[in-house]
């Protein structure tokens, strides 16, 4: 990883830590038949960074142990957070930025998703100005499950504050996907709509072993080799993923299919994840 | 001597050619493979299932038929558990029913390949369920039983909901889920909405969310 990116990820890290602050959170929702929800969600009373230098809305869910919440692919079931915000006029809210998942399940039921806690970041954009606060408010549903699961909803309200609190406890960390290194190269082999993406460079530039690619797929963008995640393949000093794909353009209902995923490297949820998000025309043929 | 030479060569050649030849279907290969499971373009695996109702369905016997099939799970919070579950929101009745509308010989069907144990139900009390779940929304749709998972399986199902669409002809039309993640485009409908015109269905295959199929371990 290189040095700006490690930077961004320590600075993110204390600023999630100062904005969830001592301050108790906005509002915790439990399922009323549960003594102790498997799942509650709290809105965080600061805006907080983003990797890219936007600044955004923090959920943060507490899970119970045993419990799951799932990626932006949850993988063969599940079913992401949903969140959908109120901003003041004037502000608009970008995607949802999932942290690095961890690979749950067995081969045969393959998940991505988090146990213990999940930071999500919603960015948001608004008008300069000298106002300490906005008005937020987020509506949550997610999917929580253990051998079988349930359902939870909640509404948040809070006037979240532009600058962190300094005192906070700290959340698990876990990185927050990144670019992936110039070093590491994109190709296709085959078609744009038919073949492989080919991620490759020198096995340093990946940083921590192993490496894996799980896809987080776009409507109309099929993975052939199934829900991952796809391992990669070290010959001498270059490691190689290669993620065979097939695109239905009549299927790409959420617009022009992209190749996503992330590009995962070590095992602990503070390794690094690189994001790849291709368009398929775009990325350059295999050299012969 | 010579013809070992010769027999070397040909292997050589021919071994060549059939890579060569192979190479260039790799995606078609892998997406023969996965044919293993239900796929879009080719023919629904065939089932003989008996429903809570007791009666013995076939898929075979609606040919000419539009079929639609749909994993439950009574207690799934995303399939039929809960006020905002497909069931329990309206959002299946009114699949239904806006399916009789568009294309009247159109048949819903409903699986349930969870395992005996699951929640402390055998598969059949869990069938049994899932039937009340549909009755207590207004339809009448069948609960078919798949207690081992050969059919669930065999179809690829992988989440409750999850639905196939299998056309007159017998070929899977649509794979995915029932609708949009807002509710406001219905798949489903539009799917049979296609076939009754004799138009291709778009989009034919969709991701599926929900609680994983419980299945008995193979």
């Amino acid at each position: 990883m290189d040095r700006f990116n490690s930077t961004v990820l320590a600075v993110y890290g204390t600023l999630i830590a100062l904005a969830m602050g001592s301050t108790p959170p906005a509002q915790v929702v439990s399922t009323p038949a549960q003594a102790v929800a498997p799942a509650s969600a709290s809105l965080a009373p600061c805006l907080v960074a983003t990797p890219d230098g936007a600044t955004a809305v923090l959920i943060r869910f507490r899970i119970e142990p045993h419990w799951h919440l799932y990626w932006s692919n949850p993988g063969d079931s599940g079913a992401p957070p949903a969140i959908k915000l109120t901003l003041p006029a004037g502000w608009t809210s970008g995607v949802t930025i999932f942290p690095r998942p961890e690979i749950l399940g067995t081969a045969e039921e393959r998940n991505f998703g988090y146990q213990d806690s999940l930071d999500l970041l919603i960015p948001v954009f608004g008008p300069k100005s000298d106002a300490p606060s906005i008005a937020v408010e987020a509506k949550v549903d997610w999917l929580v499950c253990k051998t079988s699961c349930i359902m939870g909803r909640a509404t948040l309200s809070e006037q979240v504050s532009i600058s962190p609190d300094p005192k906070a406890p700290q959340s698990r960390s876990r990185a927050l996907p990144v670019k992936l290194p110039d070093s590491v190269r994109a190709t296709l082999e085959g078609s744009p709509t038919q073949g492989s993406l080919v991620l490759s460079g020198a096995t340093k530039s990946f940083g921590t072993l192993p490496v894996s690619f799980i896809p987080d797929p776009m409507s109309g963008v099929e993975y052939l080799d199934g829900t991952g995640p796809y391992l990669s393949r070290q010959v001498g000093d270059v490691t190689t993923i290669r993620v065979p794909f097939s695109i239905e353009p009549k299927d790409a209902v959420d617009g022009p299919p992209r190749l996503r995923g992330l590009v995962l490297t070590g095992k602990r949820d503070v390794d690094p994840a690189f994001q790849v998000d291709l368009k398929p025309s775009d990325v350059p043929a295999v050299e012969k | 001597m010579r013809l070992s030479h010769t027999i070397l060569v040909a292997t050589i050649l021919t071994g060549t050619a059939l890579l060569v030849a192979a190479s260039p279907r790799l995606g078609a290969d892998q997406k023969a493979q996965k044919a293993a499971v239900a796929t879009v373009g080719q023919a629904a695996p065939e089932f003989t299932l008996t429903g809570v109702d007791g009666k013995i369905y076939n898929l075979a016997d609606y040919k000419g038929n539009t079929v639609v099939i749909e994993w439950i799970c009574s207690s799934c919070p995303a399939s039929g558990s809960g006020a905002s579950s497909y069931w329990g929101s309206g959002t299946a009745s009114k699949t239904v029913t806006e399916m009789k509308t568009a294309d009247a010989g159109a048949v819903y069907l409903t699986i349930d390949s969870t395992k005996d144990g699951h929640q402390g139900k055998t598969s059949a009390e869990e069938g049994s369920a899932a039937s009340a779940v549909i009755s207590k929304a207004g339809q009448s749709v069948p609960v078919l039983l798949d207690p081992d998972g050969k059919i669930g399986h065999s179809y690829g199902a992988k989440t409750t909901p999850h639905i196939f669409i299998v056309n007159g002809t017998g070929t899977v039309a649509y794979i995915g889920a029932p609708t949009n993640d807002d509710g406001s485009t219905n798949y489903i409908v539009n799917a049979v909405t296609a076939i009754k015109a004799g138009k291709p269905v778009e989009p034919s295959t969709t991701k599926n969310k929900g609680c994983g199929v419980k299945y008995a371990s193979k």
